[in-house]
């Protein structure tokens, strides 16, 4: 965030966001969860912190392909394996219609959405556009459809927290020329909220935990927007709820977390100082001293 | 069964109406929608009247509208209620399912009244009467 104050001070924050806080942590608890969710559309992109989008580079993602015989104009092909394949994902390759999806799997038979255009082996990319569904973000305006009782979902929120750390600021001063600079370096403290649905949450909350504290992957890819999670993380809570005349399988899981943040402000010096000397009789002189 | 659509187009108690219906999907970052209009006509009667409450904020006017209306009208659902094969129709809609065979997903439908917008928030199961009865809330600061 960038501010100018009336004065002309202007100040400059390497501070997340809310929304970029919760994507990158939404982005974490995928991958720690095992959820595919490589590629993210390049529009996507933007509501990240540009140094994330290097984690990528540093990471690079496991390509998710499959091999299958398409026949020119007919929606079925075969399938070496249906390992990682269902209905509903977005499958792209030579010869496959843009925007054609696997609608049915039979054996060795996948059904498409779309008719081949061409007929011979294919290696096509298979990508799950429901990934974030499984990992979502809480509160958002104007609502969001809920999870099925029986489907695995997590959605995650963030809140900031007052501590004693939060408080502390080292701040240095440096001039250059008549431009006079405060570098503050704070740490900010927040928590994640984890709540997770479906008959799998208490294990798969134990697996990011676990992951939280232990893989150094996930350290890292937090690292990069300057959140440090705090090892300390207590068990998950087991929480059901009864809805509609039935027990939802809920879990609750809470991390706190710190945020590197420097905020610079920019001051700008006195140039020119107006003077006026006076005695009992009125104006004297009238002079400007430059600085 | 007796169809209650005739009545409920009634020229001389219905008017016409706005329904803004927002498809979603779920990204990093967040639900998006797109939305699009669907005109809608029927009998609207107050469910609730405009109240005001005042607040150190700021007033705020709540208040909910009951809509009539031969076009269907969504609440939020997950994983079906309407698809391209059904979108917009007052008939039967079995399977949920969309040609591409993976299901919409979408947030209940906000309708445009007289320069104000509702939201959907209760819908009575009456189509087999020819209609669908839904009452929104006003929204605010819209």
């Amino acid at each position: 965030m960038n501010i100018t104050y009336p004065d002309g001070t202007q100040l400059t924050s390497t501070a997340l966001t809310d929304q970029q806080i919760e994507s990158a942590f939404q982005l974490a608890t995928a991958q720690m969860l095992g959820i595919l969710t490589y590629p993210i559309p390049s529009q996507n992109l933007n509501v990240l912190p540009p140094s994330l989008v290097s984690w990528f580079t540093a990471y690079p993602p496991v390509a998710w392909t499959t091999q299958l015989t398409i026949t020119n104009g007919l929606e079925i092909s075969t399938v070496n394996s249906t390992t990682n394949l269902y209905p509903g994902l977005l499958i792209a390759g030579v010869g496959i219609p843009n925007f054609t999806f696997i609608t049915g799997i039979s054996g060795n038979t996948v059904m498409l959405s779309n008719p081949a255009t061409a007929s011979g082996p294919v290696t096509a990319s298979v990508i799950d556009l429901k990934a974030y569904e499984k990992v979502r973000i809480g509160w958002q305006i104007q609502g969001q459809p809920g999870p099925p009782i029986a489907e695995d979902t997590v959605t995650l929120r963030y809140e900031p927290v007052d501590t004693e750390y939060s408080k502390l600021r080292d701040a240095v001063g440096t001039s250059v020329g008549i431009v006079y600079t405060t570098t503050d370096v704070f740490t900010r403290t927040g928590r994640i909220y984890w709540t997770f649905y479906g008959p799998n949450g208490l294990d798969r909350a134990r697996a990011v935990r676990s992951a939280l504290i232990t893989v150094q992957q996930f350290a890292d890819l937090l690292a990069i927007s300057n959140l440090y999670i705090n090892p300390s993380i207590e068990e998950p809570r087991r929480v059901p709820e009864n809805f509609q005349g039935e027990w939802w399988e809920r879990i609750d899981l809470v991390a706190e977390f710190n945020e590197q943040v420097t905020e610079t402000y920019t001051v700008g010096t006195v140039l020119t100082v107006p003077v006026t000397v006076y005695d009992s009789s009125g104006e004297l002189e009238s002079f400007t001293v430059e600085v | 069964m007796i169809s209650l659509s005739e009545v409920v187009m009634d020229s001389d108690l219905a008017e016409a109406f706005t329904i803004l219906r927002s498809r979603g999907w779920f990204e990093l970052g967040g639900w998006k929608t797109w939305s699009e209009n669907v005109c809608g006509y029927g009998i609207i009667t107050v469910s609730s009247d405009q109240d005001l409450q005042m607040i150190p904020e700021g007033d705020r006017i709540s208040g909910a509208m009951t809509f009539h209306s031969y076009e269907r009208i969504y609440e939020t659902q997950l994983d079906g209620g309407y698809g391209q094969q059904s979108y917009g129709d007052n008939g039967f809609d079995c399977d949920n399912k969309n040609k591409y065979g993976h299901s919409e997903q979408h947030v209940s439908d906000q309708i445009q009244w007289r320069g104000q917008l509702y939201r959907v928030i209760s819908i009575a199961p009456w189509r087999d009467f020819g209609y669908w009865r839904a009452i929104g809330v006003r929204m605010s600061g819209r």
